[in-house]
């Protein structure tokens, strides 16, 4: 007993390391210089530490413009979405209507669309009514509701008691009150969590921002690979590295503080079968 | 007007039951198409079933996203790509990623999830740790697997070559496609935590009984506690099948930077061996500006993301263990 938790605590161990790795070697490639990256044999550990690289990787490429970019779109999104997909997912939790299990069916099969699919013709579509290159798409897509995260509200909202709905409704109070002050409001959880990855989605897109917007008004994810060169030209590996360390370290600080609300969201929607 | 219906309500029980129903119903169907409205109206039909439709009708015209002399061509597009040797090259390669990726995920989602399912102090470290990959952006995560992978300064390499290997360009054939799946895996936190919360949700008792029967640890995963995860095995089946098959921006973004442009791999310099179905579809549409055959492209990769789904979907019934009568679900 005593030897099999060893050799579980050993597996742990030696899995958490190979997870970890990708990250160290990110920030060694970091503190590098590049000819030190190039040699071989290959030389494991910077002789000095490069921390200009952080500052070369505000500076050599307008970071500034990208982060704002990115901050507003994943922003004006993530607002939108959960709003809609909260009214969505009341719909279907709490109010009756004709063809109502019908259109529920649809909405969990949407879930399962991969949305490059109906990406590519929405671009051949916008193009021609000239809304590329700009962020109304995402505003579209963000009222428009998105049918995962709809699921999500319709799963938490089905399982507040009926009885202060009743009341409201003696009260006399009208759905759409009853949807704003009472049950948004209860709501806090699986507003987080839906918040959360919609943000997420934007931030970590690479697809949409890179056939919809220009050089100007992208985000990060399009912007950084092939922001920084030396004056001939030259990729700067390092700096490169420096930037994706500011990408995604946002990311994993969110996962950090709002961790249960990844996992709520993930297994509600992944334990739905 | 309100008393007098109250009164003839009063009078006969079945108007009363059908006016107040009626009234009950009307009012709320139109409650709930406002609440659904917006995702109905323009998710569904404005931004998903409208831009198929029109893919789908581009596909039957020589349409290039720029001139205004396009016309019907029929079938064309659909010939052209099933002689396309390009089609049914990124079409087996989707296949081969589909067939090695999914089960790989979902043997690495669940093998992570029961070496946490386990009492040890310090558990929800390792748990945070495995999940981390999963919220680094692909943009990133490929940044990141090229700066390991790289055949000079790479710390695979590095490794290799401390027991004397020479070193190896992995980002090329043939090991680019293996570099790929590494990847994908590297990612595999989702579905830990699906299964995880899976594992938690098996009552002790079962694995009790089964102790006491004197089953090992082996026999009492495989006769109580797999048979209990086929529905979230199934589910991972069927998720898994329809996003490998519209992989696109891991392999585009591992492939070789190209000169100039925005500098992302472009469709000839990705190795033959990642060169994946939709690959082809963006080089098709993006590069070429090739709409009409991108779209009929398209369509054929929707047909058979639907062959497949409904395929497992049937097979469903011969391995996923239902707790719950299957006749009612």
């Amino acid at each position: 007993m005593r030897w099999s938790r060893v050799l579980s605590v050993a597996i742990l161990v030696a899995v958490a390391v190979v997870f970890i790795v990708p990250f160290i070697w990110l920030i060694l490639s970091t503190l590098k210089t590049i000819p030190e990256m190039n040699v071989y044999p290959i030389h494991w550990l910077p002789n000095h530490a490069q921390w200009v690289n952080f500052s070369r990787a505000l500076t050599l490429a307008d970071f500034g413009k990208y982060l704002k970019n990115t901050v507003i779109l994943s922003g004006l999104y993530c607002v939108l979405v959960t709003f809609t997909s909260a009214l969505t997912g009341f719909g279907f939790a709490r109010l009756r209507g004709f063809g109502k299990s019908a259109l529920f069916v649809l909405l969990l099969s949407m879930t399962m669309l991969p949305p490059i699919l109906t990406i590519i013709p929405t671009y051949v579509l916008f193009t021609r009514i000239n809304l590329i290159y700009t962020y109304w798409p995402w505003v579209l897509w963000g009222l428009g509701a998105n049918p995962l995260f709809s699921f999500l509200f319709r799963q938490f909202f089905a399982n507040i008691p009926v009885e202060l709905e009743d009341a409201a409704i003696i009260d006399g109070c009208g759905f759409v009150r009853i949807f704003w002050q009472i049950f948004l409001p209860l709501s806090k959880p699986v507003l987080a969590t839906v918040a959360i990855f919609s943000f997420q989605q934007v931030w970590n897109d690479f697809f949409t921002p890179l056939v919809f917007l220009n050089s100007d008004n992208t985000t990060l994810a399009i912007a950084l690979p092939s922001a920084y060169t030396d004056p001939h030209g030259n990729t700067l590996p390092n700096v490169l590295d420096a930037g994706v360390l500011y990408y995604i370290v946002p990311m994993l600080a969110l996962f950090f503080v709002a961790q249960r609300y990844f996992v709520q969201g993930i297994v509600t929607s992944g334990l739905k079968g | 007007m309100a008393s007098s219906d109250t009164a003839q309500s009063v009078a006969d029980p079945r108007v009363a039951a059908r006016t107040g129903r009626r009234g009950w119903s009307r009012h709320s169907n139109r409650t709930f198409y406002l609440f659904i409205g917006p995702w109905f109206v323009l998710g569904f039909l404005g931004l998903t079933l409208i831009p198929l439709i029109y893919a789908l009708g581009l596909s039957f015209t020589n349409f290039d996203g720029i001139s205004g002399h396009w016309h019907w061509i029929g079938w064309d597009n659909y010939n052209e790509l099933a002689g396309d040797s390009d089609t049914w090259w990124g079409l087996s390669r989707t296949l081969i990623y589909m067939a090695v990726s999914v089960p790989l995920s979902i043997a690495t989602g669940l093998g992570l999830a029961l070496l946490l399912n386990q009492r040890i102090r310090g558990i929800a470290i390792f748990r945070t740790l495995f999940y981390l990959p999963a919220v680094v952006p692909v943009v990133a995560s490929a940044i990141i697997w090229k700066a390991m992978f790289d055949q000079n300064s790479g710390i695979v390499n590095g490794l290799y070559g401390l027991i004397g290997g020479a070193a190896i360009g992995w980002l090329v054939d043939p090991w680019a496609f293996m570099v790929l799946i590494l990847m994908v895996l590297w990612g595999a936190g989702t579905g830990m935590v699906i299964f995880l919360a899976a594992l938690q949700g098996i009552p002790p008792e079962l694995r009790e009984a089964a102790a006491t029967d004197g089953a090992n640890a082996w026999q009492t995963f495989r006769a109580v506690v797999l048979p209990l995860l086929t529905p979230v095995i199934f589910f991972q089946v069927v998720t898994g099948i329809i996003f490998s098959l519209q992989t696109l921006a891991q392999p585009l973004l591992l492939g070789p930077t190209a000169g100039g442009g925005n500098g992302f791999a472009t469709a000839t310099s990705i190795p033959r061996g990642n060169y994946l179905y939709m690959i082809n579809v963006y080089a098709q549409i993006f590069n070429n500006q090739r709409w009409g055959y991108g779209a009929a492209l398209l369509w054929l990769l929707i047909a058979v993301m639907l062959i497949l789904t409904v395929g497992v979907l049937k097979s469903g019934r011969l391995w996923v263990y239902y707790e719950v009568d299957q006749a009612k679900g």
